[in-house]
């Protein structure tokens, strides 16, 4: 779907750290992670927090007090856990919030623990799924990470991509991507089965290389300069969802094709109706638009993965109506149409599609159940266990990852699935509701990732010598008599390994450590997380003025993507958001959302009002540099001005969920503008995710 | 619970006698609001409606979150927004399910003159007949708390049920079961009664609200709906809740030391009726909906 349309980007380096590393349990030593934090942070008084975020120092260190609060005197038994919803995410700084959470609760020993962890919220119920799933453009399945032009061949990529221990020499690290391999050589045998040998690098010609970014942001850039000339859109309302509308839209007019599938008509199927866009305009855009009548949720089986990782199987509930087909069944009928053109007429590199495997009992439908045990993965021939000398015939389905080789003899696609639909049948469509600790371990409700184990680092939640850090919620310890490590929940560690030979509890690192300080690239940003302004922001960065803003983020060029400041009138800081009763851009179709938030607004707070003397119910307009919105506005105490670095700031927001179609739209009801016409075209330069949660705006009486 | 908890104990308009008025009662069931843990979501003004089969109406902006101004005789479950200002300059978002209180001494049963309209069962629910409802809107001048609402084309009134068909098969009301954050519980009014006490000791005493506490008016008599508030000393905050609801005092005197006047005034009414008929002749019946949903039987 797409083409090459500038010079590979040089592939991000793989973090390549030390054998042996240095280390002072004292924590004095000038260049240890410690001292190198209270340095960095420092700067980061009470007063300066005051200044960035207008919370007065007094409400910030009482809430710092409540938090740090559960270590008061050593005390180990408590656990705190920090819960946010993607609003964190979306910055241009996004990236280094969420590892500051997670910094503060490594700090306070709150990772590991039942109770504690830092938990995202999503928008979506399989979330989780999409990206385990590899949703993003950088990852295969299990996050393993994509090969790039560079990498030449699958021995380059493995070696590039799988890290080696990096430890002080007393201490063992079990540096678990060290078996890469054996995930990355079952994905392909999944993938291209008897095609995929020793001899040809297990098929790794036929994985896509990818050179540069393709992020949201980024391929809507993308088509708008000529580059993709058609696109899929599944259960995504493109044009509405995105940062800066108007560019969306007018990206998609110079597409050649576009393919919607959809249970209602969006403003991405019909962007060519757009506000602003005049009849004979319309009669000039040429882009093709197919409009698949898809599935609805309750007409679809399948598993969703949640933010604790858990999958859980759900059942159809109905037939799809008329001739509205499943997502799958569309997405293997244009794949079999197009293996067959190439089965006829051959083509640049046919091997791929002509290989991949497609054992499905009905090829024009997968049944979902059998693309779940394809992903958990089987034997390809007879294989043993040396130590507990249990057998699995070839064909079998695997009972985890620990039985995945790199010698083609097992397939996977999944390794982090691998468990999930085993020979005792379909583990996600388990419902046992019992919880023998009394934890919320709920082991047999679902399955979830890794190996069903339901915290993970949980060797955390033990102290040096294995001891439960609070004997009366005990997740995991070590058993000496047994000489393992048992549990109420899987143990997430090298069960054998003895609490004296020191191994660290997060087995993911190749330095067994929790990473409060990134080593080398693990981030497009630094080692420790800074502040930055967003891009669009009121002040100037009060912690550095000559650098406001994160200096990796990427700024557009096209005419469409320009960005304000506040020497340019606008002064006003606006937020984006969803409301509860409205799920996206669908629910505005269903009557009973409808009756219960019927029009867009925009809550202003009562001062800003007062200032524009404006009364709740009249008309605003709020204007970004790239765009304008209309609606009523909801005069309201509840959106405070803020005092940032001295001065009186304004907020003001809107949910996003009205447009141009749906059941008040299309009455008339209000201005059918879209929220994203606002926001701008950047994202954080780690995630991707696009800066929704603050630019810059004015606003008038519309 | 069983069909038994169905049996009247009261009956509007009533001149003879009442089947469950001694029958050994059971327990009477009560509906718990934890305002304080309310996130107005309105989940259970959808599951009202879905269960209830009530029809979709048109709402507009009106610069807040809540769906309509107040109930209506179609939609009888309604979040109240309202924003509070503390003494002390911070702010309150106080949410508040509206619905029937269904009160042990309803004003709506004792202003209501039509026989059987509005009836109470044993278990305390207060349930309107419209078949039997004969569109005075008495009712809605005996409510404190202004609930009925009069369906203007069929001239009856109708209100929350506390989903008698579901209670009667042993199943809680819609909203309860609808509800994400665990803020509405039901069971008996003793139960509900104890669990009330213990939150709102545990906002007192953990959570910075002195003065949290029960609404459970005794003006009504109780109520079967019964609110957790951050602060009972002023319920009026929570979108007008009354702070001493009762029965106004002209449905009272009616009901009470005047009743034999509306004897008479019956009496007088059947024999004028009589000689309508006499002189008229029978009224022919005329089709009419009275569902809720506005659909045929």
């Amino acid at each position: 779907m797409t083409r090459r349309t500038r010079r590979a980007e040089a592939p991000r380096l793989p973090p390549r750290l030390p054998e042996k590393v240095e280390f002072d349990l004292t924590l004095q030593n000038p260049n240890c992670v410690f001292q190198l934090l209270k340095k960095h942070y420092s700067r980061y008084t009470p007063e300066m927090v005051e200044r960035i975020t207008g919370i007065p120092k007094e409400q910030f260190l009482k809430a710092a007090d409540l938090y740090t609060s559960i270590r008061k005197d050593g005390d180990m038994k408590k656990a705190g856990t920090i819960i946010y919803a993607v609003g964190w995410t979306q910055h241009t700084f996004g990236t280094q919030i969420i590892r500051t959470a997670a910094i503060l609760q490594l700090l306070l020993g709150n990772v590991g623990r039942a109770g504690g962890g830092v938990n995202a919220l999503r928008g979506h119920s399989n979330i989780q799924g999409a990206t385990d799933m590899a949703g993003l453009f950088d990852t295969l399945p299990g996050y393993l990470k994509v090969p790039t032009p560079a990498d030449g061949s699958f021995d380059a990529w493995m070696k590039r991509v799988t890290p080696t221990p990096s430890k002080p020499a007393p201490w063992d690290s079990f540096n678990y991507y060290g078996n890469t391999p054996k995930f990355a050589v079952s994905f392909l045998k999944a993938m291209y089965g008897d095609a995929a040998t020793k001899q040809n690098g297990w098929a790794f010609d036929y994985l896509p290389k990818v050179d540069r970014n393709y992020s949201w942001v980024q391929m809507w850039d993308d088509m708008y300069s000529g580059g993709i000339k058609g696109m899929l859109a599944f259960g995504m309302n493109g044009v509405a969802i995105g940062p800066n509308s108007k560019k969306n839209i007018d990206a998609l007019k110079k597409a050649d094709f576009l393919v919607v599938g959809e249970i209602y008509p969006d403003e991405t199927s019909e962007f060519w109706r757009s506000p602003g866009i005049t009849t004979d305009e319309m009669k000039q855009i040429q882009t093709t638009v197919y409009r698949l009548p898809c599935a609805g949720f309750a007409e679809k089986d399948g598993s969703f993965t949640n933010s604790a990782r858990w999958l859980l199987w759900k059942n159809s509930a109905l037939p799809t109506p008329g001739d509205a087909r499943l997502d799958q069944a569309i997405v293997a009928q244009i794949f079999l149409k197009i293996r067959e053109l190439y089965k006829k007429d051959g083509g640049k590199f046919p091997d791929p599609i002509l290989n991949l495997t497609w054992n499905y009992s009905a090829p024009s439908s997968p049944p979902l159940a059998e693309v779940l045990k394809e992903i958990n993965g089987k034997a390809l021939a007879d294989l043993e266990d040396p130590a507990t000398r249990q057998q699995i015939k070839t064909g079998q389905q695997l009972p985890g990852f620990a039985w995945l080789k790199d010698d083609g003899t097992t397939s996977c696609g999944n390794w982090i699935y691998s468990g999930s639909f085993t020979e005792a049948g379909n583990q996600t469509a388990r419902r046992d509701p019992s919880d023998p600790s009394n934890l919320g371990i709920h082991p047999g409700w679902g399955w979830s990732w890794p190996a069903n184990r339901r915290v993970l680092y949980n060797r955390a939640s033990c102290d040096a010598d294995g001891k439960p850090w609070d004997p009366t919620r005990k997740q995991v310890w070590w058993n000496e008599s047994a000489q393992k490590w048992v549990g109420n929940d899987v143990p997430d560690f090298k069960v054998d390994s003895k609490p004296k030979d020191h191994m660290g509890a997060f087995i993911m690192n190749p330095e067994g450590v929790g990473r409060i300080f990134a080593p080398l690239a693990a981030f497009a940003d630094g080692p420790f997380p800074e502040f930055y302004e967003p891009i669009e922001s009121p002040i100037d960065n009060p912690l550095h003025p000559e650098q406001t803003h994160n200096p990796v983020v990427k700024r557009f060029k096209t005419p469409e993507d320009k960005y304000a400041t506040p020497k340019d009138g606008y002064t006003i800081v606006c937020t984006t958001y969803r409301v509860t009763e409205h799920y996206h851009y669908w629910t505005k179709n269903n009557p009973m959302n409808v009756q219960l938030v019927p029009e867009p607004f925009v809550e202003i707070p009562a001062e800003l009002a007062n200032d524009l003397g404006l009364h709740g119910g009249e008309k605003i307009k709020v204007s970004s540099i790239r765009g304008a919105y209309i609606a009523k506005a909801m005069v309201t105490k509840r959106i405070k001005p803020m005092m940032i670095d001295g001065k009186k700031v304004y907020q003001i927001g809107f949910p996003i969920h009205q447009g141009y179609r749906g059941i008040s739209e299309d009455e008339g009801r209000d201005a059918r503008t879209l929220a994203n016409l606002l926001s701008p075209t950047v994202f954080d330069p780690n995630a991707f995710t696009p800066e929704f949660k603050g630019f810059l705006v004015k606003v008038e009486r519309a | 619970m069983s069909q038994a908890t169905l049996r009247i104990q009261k009956i509007s308009g009533h001149a003879g006698s009442v089947p469950g008025e001694d029958t050994q009662r059971e327990y009477t069931v009560c509906k718990l609001i934890d305002t304080t843990t309310c996130i107005g979501c309105k989940a259970c003004e959808v599951a009202c409606m879905e269960w209830n089969d009530l029809p979709f109406g048109e709402t507009f902006f009106d610069n807040t979150y809540q769906t309509m101004p107040e109930t209506r005789w179609n939609y009888w479950n309604l979040i109240l927004f309202n924003e509070h200002e503390r003494e002390d300059g911070t702010l309150m978002w106080l949410m508040r399910k509206n619905q029937c209180m269904h009160c042990a001494d309803p004003g709506c049963l004792a202003a209501c003159p039509a026989d059987g309209a509005i009836v109470q069962y044993t278990n305390g629910i207060v349930d309107f007949q419209q078949a039997n409802c004969i569109g005075c809107g008495y009712c809605i001048t005996g409510c404190p708390f202004d609930i009925p609402k009069m369906n203007p084309k069929t001239h009856r009134v109708f209100k929350c049920t506390l989903c008698t068909d579901r209670v009667s098969e042993g199943l809680e009301p819609a909203c309860i079961k609808s509800c994400p954050t665990g803020c509405l519980h039901f069971g008996s009014k003793e139960d509900m009664k104890f669990l009330a006490e213990g939150r709102a000791k545990q906002l007192r005493d953990h959570s910075n609200f002195p003065s949290a506490g029960v609404y459970d008016p005794p003006g009504v008599g109780g109520t079967g709906v019964i609110y957790v508030l951050h602060d009972a000393t002023k319920p009026e905050i929570y979108g007008g809740l009354p702070a001493d609801p009762s029965i106004p005092w002209t449905v009272k005197l009616w009901k009470g030391p005047l009743k034999w006047l509306g004897n008479v005034a019956m009496v007088g009414g059947l024999i004028g009726l009589f000689v309508h008929y006499l002189r008229y002749g029978p009224k022919e019946r005329e089709d009419e909906d009275i569902s809720p949903s506005g659909a045929k039987p």
